[in-house]
């Protein structure tokens, strides 16, 4: 009794710290799973406008910000709306089937899905607009002592992994 | 081929195999960035080309516009003077470069490639080489997303953590199954030992009641004709028999003690009175063999043990001492208190003990003496373990043998 007791225990134990079977049991929040700044990031070389129809909305949480999908020709793209309280009380009445036209900051998460960080949203069907962020990208919800970053166009080098390039000596990072 | 030379063989080929299996995943997994970047240097080229294509059949750079592919994060075209020619956020175009990155491509005519990361917090793969406009030297800018790029990684460090999880996982279920049959194995020889000791309490009860008894009247007739015969050679017969029978009555009596199932209760007994006991009980034998015994034992010393076996442990402990010394010596007894212990220590200067038999020295019927059963010890280990103590030996340090008994302290006697 005691020994397949232990059996089970240290099985399991084994299964748990396993890192390919934890990753399964375990969730993330969007942040995590996108690796982007999805509240107040922002950057002004991605800017870019998207027109599409709204697959959903998810109106988000304490935790999680307000956000839509967006579909256009068999492309789709999550558009963050802010947080979920900022939203409620200035956001424009969104459903899904919408037609809209979206202008932010567009960015890949390493989840693989495209963001888009909107500027400004226009409901076509209803011909109604909200501006989420100033021209320089900065938050409306961010409040006017915020000042990180928003709208930046001097990207940081990262380090890059690879030696010294082979092709004319090109230079490899930092 | 014998248990152990299985359990080798498995073991050193799990060693090969994880190391193999190691070998393998590290390898795969260092090789993938390089396939990653290559990959990504590659398409940069590609799209470099392709847009120098455009550049050059409509230097307007208006065709640039419409220029679409979904790697791209952002592209611009920075011409010698930092001004941005071209930028895929048209806001941007006609601004200037608000860094110097793009310096060092026009200078040196280098391609720049770097890992930056964006105001969203996305790293992207930077590509920079100089872009010919019209006769004009430029420099083109492309900050490509690595997502897909970077699937040959993921699948990378998704092999090496499965790999490496399942070398774990079968590491850890062998040693899981080796304890288990270790334990089986254990559980298994006590077992045997137990049988063992059984058939041996059989015997003793044989002996008991076959031998004893017909031999506590062989005993009592030798004794009688000892006492009556005259002194010469018959008498010396009669009192041969009484030892032989004296000796065979405390092999009978061991095997009997040393197979009896039921344990004395544990109770507390003053090991000054068992001392005093055995030093009276000892000295004719002592006397006759020119050895010389000390002891050192504190009046209010008690044991939780029961005085029958305290005696029957000190008695074969200092029997086993004299029997070491043929030429007579010294053996000492010392006993003393330590917070819950008694700490008993039988000490002589004889022989000391054989290198061979320190193994299993406790083990019943291990004997280096000609005549004994080798059961003196294993009574003493029983009585020890009986007791909840412990018994070591070891070499004494003026050569000969020091037997520690350790045993759990009684309270004093009157103490609450």
């Amino acid at each position: 009794m005691y020994s397949t007791k232990f059996t089970i225990y240290l099985i399991a134990v084994l299964l748990m710290s396993s890192p390919v079977v934890a990753h399964a049991f375990q969730g993330g929040d969007g942040d995590r799973q996108s690796g982007l700044n999805l509240e107040t990031g922002y950057d002004a070389n991605t800017v870019t406008t998207m027109a599409g129809r709204i697959m959903s909305v998810q109106i988000g949480d304490d935790h999680r910000n307000a956000q839509l999908e967006l579909e256009n020709n068999g492309v789709h793209a999550v558009v963050v709306l802010g947080p979920q309280r900022y939203w409620a009380e200035h956001g424009i009445a969104l459903k899904a089937g919408d037609d809209i036209t979206v202008r932010g900051s567009k960015a890949q998460g390493k989840d693989g899905v495209v963001y888009v960080l909107a500027q400004k949203i226009t409901d076509t069907s209803i011909n109604a607009s909200v501006s989420l962020r100033n021209e320089s990208g900065r938050p409306a919800w961010a409040g006017s002592g915020m000042g990180n970053g928003s709208g930046r166009m001097n990207n940081r080098p990262a380090q890059m992994r690879q030696s010294p390039g082979r092709m004319g000596g090109g230079r490899m990072g930092r | 081929m014998t248990r152990r030379s299985i359990a080798i063989l498995i073991l050193v080929l799990s060693v090969s195999l994880t190391a193999g299996l190691s070998w393998f995943a590290i390898r795969n997994y260092r090789s993938a960035a390089p396939i990653a970047d290559d990959s990504l240097r590659g398409l940069a080229l590609t799209i470099a080309s392709a847009m120098e294509g455009v550049a050059g059949r409509d230097p307007s750079l208006e065709s640039l516009a419409s220029f679409q592919a979904r790697e791209i994060a952002y592209a611009m075209l920075i011409s010698s003077s930092g001004k941005i020619l071209f930028h895929t956020n048209p806001d941007l175009t006609g601004n200037d470069v608000e860094d110097s990155r793009y310096r060092s491509v026009l200078t040196t005519g280098n391609l720049g490639e770097a890992r930056i990361q964006l105001g969203t917090g996305e790293y992207v793969y930077e590509f920079q080489a100089p872009f010919h406009l019209s006769g004009k030297a430029c420099v083109l800018r492309l900050a490509l997303h690595t997502w897909r790029s970077e699937e040959v990684m993921r699948r990378a460090r998704f092999g090496i953590t499965l790999i490496f999880s399942l070398l774990a996982l079968g590491w850890g279920l062998g040693i899981a199954v080796f304890w288990l049959l270790r334990r089986q194995d254990a559980q298994e020889k006590l077992l045997a030992r137990q049988h063992e000791l059984a058939r041996l309490g059989e015997v003793g009860a044989v002996l008991a009641h076959e031998v004893r008894n017909p031999l506590a009247g062989i005993k009592g007739y030798g004794q009688l004709l000892e006492e009556r015969l005259p002194e010469g050679r018959e008498r010396g017969y009669a009192q041969l028999i009484v030892r032989e029978s004296l000796r065979l009555e405390k092999l009978a009596d061991d095997i009997l003690f040393f197979t009896r199932t039921d344990a004395g209760s544990a109770q507390a007994c003053s090991l000054y009175s068992v001392a005093g006991q055995l030093t009276t009980l000892l000295t004719p034998q002592l006397d006759a063999a020119g050895i010389r015994m000390v002891v050192e034992v504190g009046k209010q010393v008690r044991v939780n043990c029961p005085e029958e076996g305290l005696q029957r442990l000190l008695l074969n402990l200092l029997t086993n001492a004299v029997q070491a010394m043929p030429e007579g010596g010294n053996v000492t007894l010392k006993a003393g208190a330590d917070g819950n212990v008694v700490e008993i220590s039988v000490m002589d200067d004889g022989s000391g003990i054989e290198a061979e038999m320190r193994s299993g020295l406790f083990e019943p019927f291990r004997t280096s003496k000609a005549r004994g059963a080798g059961l003196g010890l294993a009574v003493c280990k029983k009585i020890v373990d009986g007791c909840g103590g412990s018994i070591t030996a070891e070499d004494a340090p003026g050569g000969g043998a020091l037997f520690i008994v350790k045993l759990p302290a009684a309270q004093h006697e009157g103490s609450v």
